[in-house]
């Protein structure tokens, strides 16, 4: 990834170098377009030094000052006509205008007159008559009309295909007015001296051209050559490091001579011979340093380059050893790049120059998604698709792809795992699943069945065992009228006993019949006013009281959520209890109330009460602490309270001490099923 | 005239109670063991129409439901009442009998005791109190 980042770092770092052509456009233009202005003026007042701007110096005709103004149009269109044809247009027409006035001025002779000699002025009379700027040949220079067609040329060549052609133009122009702007700046009194006329051009001139020159660069500065100086790749980092030096070094060097020369220190032929021996040395001293730092950018370079082939490497490892396949995909849907996992999953030697299409049949739709997105970069994960061997087996796999566009190259990843033992897997937990299903549904119905039975049992045990009682009691009963008169006493009495067991095992028959049935009836939720519940249940006992002295004390108490007849069949049950077990108490003391520290019922009697060690028993069906003889029963009541208890998912349990009474607790969890832990403390707290 | 019940029930010891029963009783009482034997009876010209069937439902064969329709359906006892007098206090029973087109229902009373005033209140009910339907309408 650091490469790529690198990558695109660099390709971008071009573009930022445009910055500098705006306002070097500007500058350049306004630069000429005053300085064409100021000729003009001079020219139409009468100001000469505005036309010369140097002292001593040749004037600039008008005609050049109009021909500049013009390219500078033609060259302010074309900058702004980049993006508008009809400017462009316009452009093209201005600066044809100026390049065709260039040629007919040229050809009219329209220029100064040129010196028979054509040559360098000899004679000091030649040369005084040179320097006399009122005697200066009238017209414009041909160096000048040269260099203005040849601007107005390249500006009509400012196109992308010929840009090399407007841009050597250019050059050409700025090199033309270079040997004028050299003699200026080596000093004006030897310009005219060592010039041929022709090449003789107002100080105004050489500064519009270059101003002109550079705006011209400026406006097309991403092409051909400029385009080659500012980018950010080495040559062009050279060349910009270079050419300041290259330019100002001959001219400093120039002017150091002409200095020595006109301070008499040295003769025309030494003074040759210093400056091409300093120009040597100063060009071999940027050599050097141009070597020494391309060197060094090379030695980076091979280091960045060692560094990302290592980096390459690493990769490369780790794409061998990866357990994923890993294939790179082009915008074609064919495989550039595969690791041997890849290979492996889809069994072929070679993925190269395959589509990826023709590998993995369904599941790409996240690869045309991507496509289709104009973003540079996408992912996808959790991708599921199917993948076909070389054999035409179908395999499932589970995959990301990565979009990433470099260098408008767009390049997909496909990062994928064959998943065929995980669904196996699933499929075999499903299969399970569905068995164990099965089973659950097999088992539930055998306990419904036998549920079921177990009803039908129940109720025959019930009614069969009944009629053979009723039919023991009903002859004891029939000896006992028709016969009674005829049997000793202790007869009679035996006949009793088999009513009073019949009678009795009829009761447990009951009792049998409603336990069992507790479980089949589906407990109804409903507030439940408890204290009146208990009330109202003390009133009933009123039979069984039967005359005895018996205390209640009903406490304030919650109401509670649960089945209003099956709680009823509680309270009874343990009032019953309560009753039965203080027989004998006089008088006998039962108190109802809500226990707030154990959130629990109680209802407590000062009783014969119970052994705690066997508190365990009490629950249990046909279980009994106490002698039947004693306490009348059939030991179903608190087997059956517990069941109701336990059916609204609370607990019941029982504190007492022989002969010192009795408490029964219990708890009613509210909508909640009854749980272990519930269940549990019955057991532990009994 | 004295009311004539057709009973069946197959249990010996019940047969004794419900003729020990009927006979404190100004009905008359005809037992039959089974269905059968009770629809041979009703289709015997010769014998005498009951006024009231007393049915029990847990018979061998076919059962009392069975015994009920056959009377519902047959002309000379469609109008005849129907008690059903079985040991099965299952609601499911109960509605059945019903359906089936019984005039009353007792559950048979385990005491004994209270199994022959229970008897007696049925004879006494459907013998003499209850007016019949018309018998020429049958």
């Amino acid at each position: 990834m650091g490469n790529i980042e690198v990558a695109i770092t660099n390709s971008d770092r071009g573009d930022d170098r445009l910055s500098w052509r705006a306002p070097v456009f500007r500058y350049s233009v306004a630069i000429s377009t005053v300085i064409a202005c100021l000729v003009l003026v001079g020219h139409f007042a009468g100001i000469e030094w505005l036309t010369t701007l140097y002292p001593a110096g040749a004037p600039t005709s008008i005609t050049v000052a109009f021909l500049v103004l013009a390219l500078e149009a033609s060259t302010g269109l074309a900058w702004h006509g980049r993006h508008r044809p009809n400017l462009r247009r316009a452009s093209f027409v201005v600066a044809g205008l100026v390049v065709a006035a260039g040629i007919v001025m040229f050809a009219a002779g329209e220029i100064r007159d040129l010196p028979s000699s054509a040559g360098i002025p000899r004679s000091p009379d030649e040369i005084a008559a040179q320097l006399d700027v009122a005697a200066m040949p009238a017209g414009t220079s041909p160096l000048a009309l040269l260099g203005i067609t040849a601007l107005g040329l390249s500006v009509i060549l400012t196109s992308k295909k010929t840009a090399a052609f407007a841009q050597i133009l250019v050059f050409a122009a700025a090199a033309m007015t270079l040997s004028a702007a050299v003699g200026y700046l080596l000093g004006s009194s030897s310009i005219y001296s060592s010039m041929p006329t022709f090449a003789i051009i107002g100080f105004p001139t050489v500064i519009m051209f270059f101003s002109a020159s550079a705006a011209i660069i400026a406006a097309n500065g991403d092409r051909a050559v400029t385009a080659e100086v500012s980018s950010g790749l080495v040559g062009g980092r050279l060349a910009r490091r270079v050419l300041p030096a290259v330019l100002i070094a001959p001219i400093v060097i120039g002017w150091l001579r002409v200095f020595g020369q006109n301070l008499n220190l040295y003769g025309t032929a030494f003074g040759i011979s210093l400056m091409v021996t300093s120009l040597v040395v100063t060009l071999g001293a940027m050599l050097l340093v141009g070597t020494i730092w391309l060197n060094k950018v090379d030695r980076e370079r091979t280091q960045a380059e060692a560094e990302s082939i290592e980096r390459a490497s690493r990769i490369a490892d780790i794409l061998e050893g990866a357990a994923e396949g890993v294939v790179t995909i082009n915008s074609n849907g064919v495989i550039t790049m595969a690791n041997p996992r890849a290979k492996l999953a889809f069994a072929r030697d070679d993925l190269m120059d395959v589509k990826i299409k023709d590998l993995i049949p369904s599941g790409l739709e996240a690869l045309d998604v991507l496509d289709g997105s104009s973003s540079r970069t996408g992912f996808k994960r959790d991708l599921r698709m199917v993948g076909e061997t070389s054999s035409g087996r179908l395999f499932p796999i589970e995959a990301s792809l990565s979009k990433r566009v470099i260098r408008g190259e767009t390049t997909f990843t496909l990062i994928f795992r064959d998943v065929s033992e995980r669904v196996r897997a699933e499929n075999r937990i499903r299969a399970l699943n569905e068995r164990l299903e099965g089973q659950v549904r097999r088992r539930t119905e055998q306990l419904n069945r036998t549920a079921g039975d177990l009803e039908a049992f129940s109720y025959s045990v019930s009614h069969d065992l009944r009629a053979p009682l009723r039919a023991m009691s009903g002859f004891a009963r029939i000896i006992a009228d028709d016969f009674g008169g005829d049997l000793q006493p202790e007869a009679r009495h035996y006949l009793d006993r088999i009513q009073a067991n019949a009678a009795h095992m009829s009761n447990l028959i009951d009792g049998l019949l409603e336990f069992s049935k507790i479980d089949r009836v589906a407990a109804s939720r409903h507030d439940v006013d408890l204290a009146r519940l208990v009330q109202e249940e003390i009133e009933l006992l009123e039979p069984a009281i039967d005359g005895r002295a018996v205390n209640f004390e009903v406490a304030e108490m919650p109401s509670c959520n649960a089945d209003p007849v099956l709680m009823r069949r509680v309270v009874a049950n343990l009032l019953s209890n309560a009753l039965k077990f203080t027989e004998g108490c006089d008088p006998a003391k039962i108190a109802i109330g809500f226990d707030e520290d154990l959130a629990a019922y109680f209802i407590s009697d000062n009783g014969v009460g119970f052994d705690d060690q066997r508190a365990d028993k009490l629950f249990e069906v046909f279980q009994r602490l106490h002698s039947r003889d004693k306490f009348p029963g059939a030991g179903i009541g608190l087997a059956l309270t517990r069941r109701i208890v336990e059916k609204h998912g609370g607990s019941i349990w029982a504190k007492s001490q022989p002969h010192r009474g009795a408490t029964f607790y219990f708890s009613v969890d509210e909508g909640k099923p009854a749980n272990q832990t519930q269940v549990a403390r019955a057991g532990v707290d009994a | 005239m004295s009311c004539l019940f057709y009973a069946i029930e197959d249990n010996p010891d019940d047969v004794i109670f419900l003729k020990r029963a009927f006979d404190s009783s100004c009905c008359d009482l005809k037992v039959f063991g089974d269905v059968q034997a009770a629809i041979g009876a009703i289709n015997d010209p010769e014998l005498e129409y009951p006024n009231v069937l007393l049915v029990d439902l847990n018979l061998p064969g076919a059962t009392g439901i069975e015994l009920i329709k056959a009377a519902r359906n047959h002309k000379r006892t469609k109008t005849v009442p129907v008690v059903v007098l079985s040991s099965s206090s299952y609601q499911g029973d109960i509605d059945s009998a019903y359906a089936a087109g019984a005039s009353s229902y007792v559950v048979k009373p385990v005491d004994y005791a209270e199994l022959e005033a229970a008897i007696k209140t049925i004879a006494e009910y459907w013998g003499t109190i209850n007016a019949p339907a018309n018998g020429d309408a049958r």
